[in-house]
């Protein structure tokens, strides 16, 4: 296994399992606890339009999919507050508003879409060191963001109308944090892939969540239980040669079973320490 | 309605033909409301009527379809008023994962600032207010796993760490458990030695006793200058609530010492 450290694109990966489980771990909390995990949903397949129209014109898929989903996730943004339509039904209408686009034009374009499956579900054996350095500059710009609005993201989440009362501008900070959404679901997508890049933004903060109730706490594991199954999914990937993606996955929610049983062993054991006691 | 009794107070609070509503739907329209210094306002009104909506003109969340509201502090006018706000206890995600200190310190956010951080004194400042509700001892818990009246006292003492110039509280006797209840009207009642409150329930008879004036909202604002009202004074109002005494004598609430305080 030593000998896969000689292998620039081993690095890459691990590069990129590392700066996705940060973006991923405090972005995801933020998902979780505001409860738009459906709207993230929406925004990632909403992407697949710009994958389309870029393969359509020539250009790197990855700067259609960030163009498509900025897009959707400031018109959600926007439109739900301001249209008499329902949030939910705004974003399916989105996310399959920019899958049809997609399909579409991978249609039209002529020739064979080589590697078309790369983003639908995401291979980290293949990060160029230009998504690396994209992955950098969000990473940068999520842990800057978090650290100065802290007080101000968790007062908005816990409780959006009390936050306006006090002053805080609540629909520059709500377009703050959709846009870093989008950009985390963006960037993480040459990881796993459209259609698997809401695991990694939920499961870790579930697995968690398991263990603590403290929002801080909660993307610090996050991101270590990110780590965890992004580069054992990574180094298992490539000695199976199975897909990536799907493994990062199903070692995710194996991590998360395996705390659930252990959570519930040792509360059992305190239950029954407690009788004893009594 | 007669307000000019009030001239020695002052005043904090005008609102002058107010109407208000969403997406174009009126829910009441010109409603006229003076709040002065140390008033103790029941807002009363049957379900639906707009309580909480006048609230939020109020606070600044919702902007009134017509009418004008002005905030007044020390005998000036102002663009907004320092107001403390209690919700009701059922809207807000039980799970999410904040613990007691830090949602009451959320309500010190307007006075610290953009990229800073909360400092000793603030903190200093938080402990007090919950020992004073009786919740230091919770303040390192989850705000999902306490009591209904735990809740409440932790969302008082948010409205009130920043010692507000007006207290609006929304419903506060649901969700109370009754042993809390007692104690919040004994806190309402120091805390309306020094600031205003303004208190929404539906039900009359359960908080008449305890403010000092009534106003009753239905498709406007009846404003009743006294805390003792009778049924018939209601029905000529328009108010479509019933009066439920909790008390011996029907259809009469009356302060229970009346004169002895204020």
């Amino acid at each position: 296994m030593i000998e896969l450290f000689q292998y620039r694109f081993f690095i890459n990966a691990l590069m990129a399992a590392v700066l996705a489980s940060i973006s991923c771990g405090y972005i995801g909390t933020y998902i979780v606890t505001r409860r738009i995990v459906f709207v993230s949903g929406g925004i990632s397949h909403a992407s697949f339009g710009g994958v389309g129209i870029a393969y359509f014109l020539g250009m790197n898929p990855i700067i259609g999919a960030a163009i498509f989903s900025l897009f959707s996730a400031l018109s959600i943004e926007a439109l739900s507050k301001s249209l008499e339509l329902r949030k939910d039904a705004l974003v399916g209408m989105m996310w399959s508003f920019g899958m049809a686009v997609g399909v579409f034009f991978i249609f039209i374009t002529p020739g064979y879409a080589s590697n078309l499956m790369m983003y639908l579900f995401g291979n980290i054996l293949t990060v160029s060191g230009f998504d690396l350095y994209m992955m950098l500059v969000l990473a940068i710009i999520i842990i800057s963001t978090f650290a100065l609005l802290f007080k101000e993201i968790i007062t908005i989440s816990f409780d959006e109308e009390y936050a306006m009362t006090l002053g805080i501008h609540t629909v520059v900070i709500n377009f703050i944090m959709i846009s870093l959404v989008a950009l985390t679901i963006v960037v993480n997508i040459r990881i796993v892939g459209i259609i698997l890049v809401i695991a990694l933004l939920t499961i870790p903060q579930a697995t968690a969540n398991i263990f603590t109730k403290k929002y801080k706490q909660i993307i610090l594991l996050a991101i270590l239980f990110g780590l965890l199954s992004s580069l054992s999914g990574l180094i298992l990937s490539y000695q199976l040669n199975i897909p990536s993606g799907a493994t990062i996955i199903f070692l995710s929610i194996i991590i998360y079973l395996i705390s659930k049983i252990i959570s519930m062993g040792y509360r059992k054991i305190r239950q029954k320490k407690g009788l004893i006691q009594q | 309605m007669n307000q000019s009794i009030e001239k020695g107070k002052k005043k904090l609070l005008h609102l002058r033909s107010i109407s208000a509503g969403y997406n174009g739907k009126i829910v009441f329209k010109n409603i006229n409301l003076e709040i002065f210094d140390r008033d103790f306002l029941g807002l009363v009104g049957p379900n639906g009527s707009g309580k909480t909506t006048l609230l939020k003109v109020i606070l600044g969340l919702l902007p009134p379809l017509s009418g004008d509201i002005h905030y007044h502090f020390s005998g000036k006018e102002k663009k907004a008023l320092h107001i403390g706000y209690l919700p009701q206890v059922s809207m807000f995600d039980k799970k999410f994962p904040i613990i007691v200190q830090d949602v009451v310190m959320s309500g010190l956010i307007s006075e610290t600032g953009l990229f800073r951080f909360f400092t000793k004194k603030q903190t200093r400042q938080v402990h007090q207010i919950l020992h004073q509700m009786g919740i230091f001892q919770l303040r390192n818990q989850p705000i999902g796993e306490l009591s209904g009246g735990q809740m409440q006292r932790v969302f008082l003492a948010r409205a009130l760490v920043s010692s507000p110039e007006l207290l609006i509280l929304d419903e506060p006797n649901t969700f109370v458990d009754k042993s809390f209840e007692k104690n919040l009207y004994e806190i309402l009642r120091e805390l309306n030695q020094s600031i205003a409150i303004i208190m929404v329930s539906h039900d009359l008879g359960m908080i008449a006793s305890h403010v000092k004036s009534i106003a009753c909202l239905s498709d406007t604002l009846y404003y009743h200058d006294s805390n003792e009202i009778t049924q018939e004074l209601l029905d000529n109002y328009k108010c479509p609530i019933d009066l439920i005494t909790h008390g011996d004598i029907p259809h009469r609430v009356l302060k229970p010492h009346a004169g002895t305080h204020d």
